[in-house]
């Protein structure tokens, strides 16, 4: 495969926090790359850099060392503005905690992304409807956060990260805050929106959820010890 | 950048915490409820000095009689002063080129007894030369001439509340009673709008309730007049307002001559006191800016504290704008946004309640006062001028927070 049919290439990516004196390694060197549609699986311990390699990933933080190209582009080197532009048009974001705004409807939160984006406000709502409509909650478009159940919000925050239709979606542990049952709809949720052609790429310590993983890095102490493809 | 939706956005977020931002921002209203009062106070102050000199004329120069004790009177008398005379009025007239006009009163003291009436009227003695000095207008006969004066007629003019007071005896041809002698009537004054005034030294006359008789005319049966001296008052009329200054020198420096140096006269100058009210008005607006300038700061110290507590309880929310593609400058504007809609409203809030207060004010210790346009546009400004400042360092803060451990934060 080559490099344009990669829309992740991270190459020897390292993050070194400093606390103080120490320094502490949490990646230690790592190779990933995601294909377009693919359904990666990051698993591994707590502690192990899986949260840490998300955030580089979905460019919330650089790599102290490594070269990460997303979608063709080295993102090693560029400033906050560009990488936020990056993550407001190509990342979507699915978090363990939901991380919903309380005091704003689902249809607001679902909008919000668009608030930091160059489409008009009638696009974004058009959008955002079709997302929440996507994700099966055109029923509950105008209730609040607190007024939906732990799936529901989960749908939400999914609605969210696709309603700006990005390259790629990154999902945290987005089963860990839920029930058995509700874990396996959003799993079929998934499932469903990577056969519509969503790259996705979700950290998980649930072998349920690997399961449907078409490829799996498995991480422990900052570096992949397995690489295996599913299905 | 959705500037309608990030205002909107600002509104929410401050009306989650309605008590905590009606606290915070008590600092601008109260501040702004000062501004405004004083400013409304100052204005009407400033209004009033300014109508009662203008009503004196900047053009005019005023030289009072002083009361005199016994014993300044004696010294006055060794110097051979008689006080203010008619004499004096002429050679200010013949000295000063740039005299247009003067005009010698004589305050009469007698008594018109009308039962209806408590306050006593105004008996004037004048020449003909106070007509026009003083701008009177006649509504029905004429005003005193020049032959009233050298023949001594026993002739009176009324001011419209005289006439009106009197009924029917105050008509024109009709006779009027002051002490032992009769005058008759020979024209009636136009209303003349009046305002009374706290300072005695601007107080203007209210022609309304004047009786005017001819210079000279007085003196028989009816008592002289109250201060030393053969007249009370000499009304001047300089020819240009740039002349007041030198004109009033000349006057003080002639008079001093004729009175052999004794200080039985005043001389008013209404440029010199607009001057000195000016000077004051000044004092004033830099006493009501310090104290501005200290509400305001604590104020802003309450907001920027707000904020800061704000910045650091909606950590994750700005992790997840962060996530979603906010850049630094949108949070940065978001928060600055909020600190400036807290103190506008603050401020709008103040600028009622000052308004409200301005008119209490004005009802209750009967003081005027205005509320010009521009102390609104000032208020406004100061207090956004206040958000922005004690916005920036949280909203700076705010910007700065890396997105990845703002997540992070519980």
């Amino acid at each position: 495969m080559n490099d344009c049919e990669t829309i992740v290439e991270a190459l020897g990516i390292m993050k070194v926090y400093e606390m103080g004196p120490e320094k502490v390694e949490a990646l230690r060197g790592l190779d990933i790359s995601v294909h377009p549609g693919e359904f990666v699986g990051i698993m591994g311990p707590s502690g192990s850099g899986k949260s840490t390699l998300m955030h580089i990933l979905g460019c919330l933080e650089r790599a102290t060392e490594g070269t990460y190209l997303l979608g063709g582009q080295d993102i090693s080197c560029l400033s906050d503005r560009e990488l936020s532009l990056i993550r407001a048009n190509q990342i979507g974001f699915v978090f363990q905690t939901f991380n919903l705004i309380p005091q704003y409807s689902v249809f607001e939160n679902v909008e919000m992304p668009f608030l930091y984006r160059k489409e008009t406000r009638s696009e974004g709502k058009g959008r955002a409807e079709r997302a929440i409509e996507r994700v099966g909650l055109s029923a509950r478009r105008n209730h609040k956060p607190s007024e939906l159940s732990g799936g529901e919000m989960q749908r939400v925050a999914i609605a969210r990260a696709l309603a700006v239709e990005p390259l790629l979606v990154l999902a945290d542990e987005p089963t860990g805050n839920l029930d058995s049952e509700t874990s396996k709809s959003i799993i079929s949720l998934f499932q469903e929106l990577n056969k519509q052609g969503a790259t996705l790429i979700v950290v998980t310590h649930e072998e349920k959820v690997a399961s449907h993983c078409h490829t799996i890095y498995r991480l422990l102490d900052g570096r992949i010890i397995n690489n295996e493809g599913c299905t | 950048m959705k500037w309608d939706q990030i205002m909107r956005d600002a509104w929410r977020a401050l009306l989650r915490h309605r008590l905590r931002s009606l606290l915070s921002a008590l600092g601008i209203v109260f501040a702004v409820v000062a501004v405004v009062t004083m400013l409304a106070i100052a204005e009407g102050a400033k209004r009033e000095v300014l109508e009662q000199i203008d009503r004196l004329g900047t053009n005019s120069i005023i030289v009072r009689t002083l009361q005199l004790t016994k014993a300044q009177e004696a010294v006055a008398r060794r110097r051979l002063s008689h006080g203010l005379v008619l004499s004096d009025a002429k050679s200010l007239e013949k000295s000063i080129r740039t005299i247009s006009c003067v005009a010698p009163l004589k305050e009469v003291k007698a008594s018109l007894s009308i039962a209806s009436v408590q306050d006593p009227f105004e008996i004037l003695a004048i020449t003909d030369s106070y007509q026009e000095a003083m701008n009177l207008s006649v509504k029905t006969g004429r005003f005193i001439c020049n032959t009233d004066i050298v023949r001594k007629n026993l002739v009176c003019v009324l001011g419209q509340e005289v006439s009106a007071l009197l009924g029917d005896s105050g008509h024109l041809r009709e006779v009027l009673r002051l002490e032992d002698r009769t005058y008759r009537i020979v024209g009636i004054l136009h209303e003349r709008q009046w305002l009374r005034n706290k300072s005695p030294i601007l107080a203007v006359r209210n022609y309304n309730r004047a009786v005017f008789i001819p210079m000279g005319t007085g003196t028989m049966g009816v008592q002289e007049h109250k201060g030393f001296g053969e007249i009370s008052e000499i009304w001047i009329r300089v020819n240009r307002s740039a002349n007041v200054q030198a004109c009033a020198k000349a006057v003080r420096r002639i008079l001093n001559h004729k009175h052999g140096g004794v200080e039985d006269f005043q001389v008013i100058v209404p440029q010199e006191l607009l001057i000195q009210a000016q000077k004051t008005q000044r004092i004033f607006n830099i006493v009501l800016g310090c104290i501005a300038g200290i509400s305001l700061l604590v104020g802003g110290i309450g907001i920027m504290n707000t904020m800061l507590a704000s910045v650091a309880e909606r950590t994750r929310e700005i992790g997840i704008r962060r996530a979603i593609g906010a850049a630094r400058k949108h949070i940065a504007f978001q928060f600055l946004c909020e600190a400036v809609v807290l103190t506008g409203t603050g401020g709008c809030i103040g600028i009622i309640l000052g308004a409200g207060s301005a008119i209490i004010i004005s009802k209750v210790a009967g003081w005027k006062t205005v509320l010009t346009i521009w102390s609104v546009i000032v208020s406004i400004i100061m207090a956004g001028g206040v958000g922005l400042v004690s916005g920036l360092y949280p909203a700076i803060k705010a910007a700065r927070l890396e997105p990845a451990r703002a997540l992070r934060h519980e």
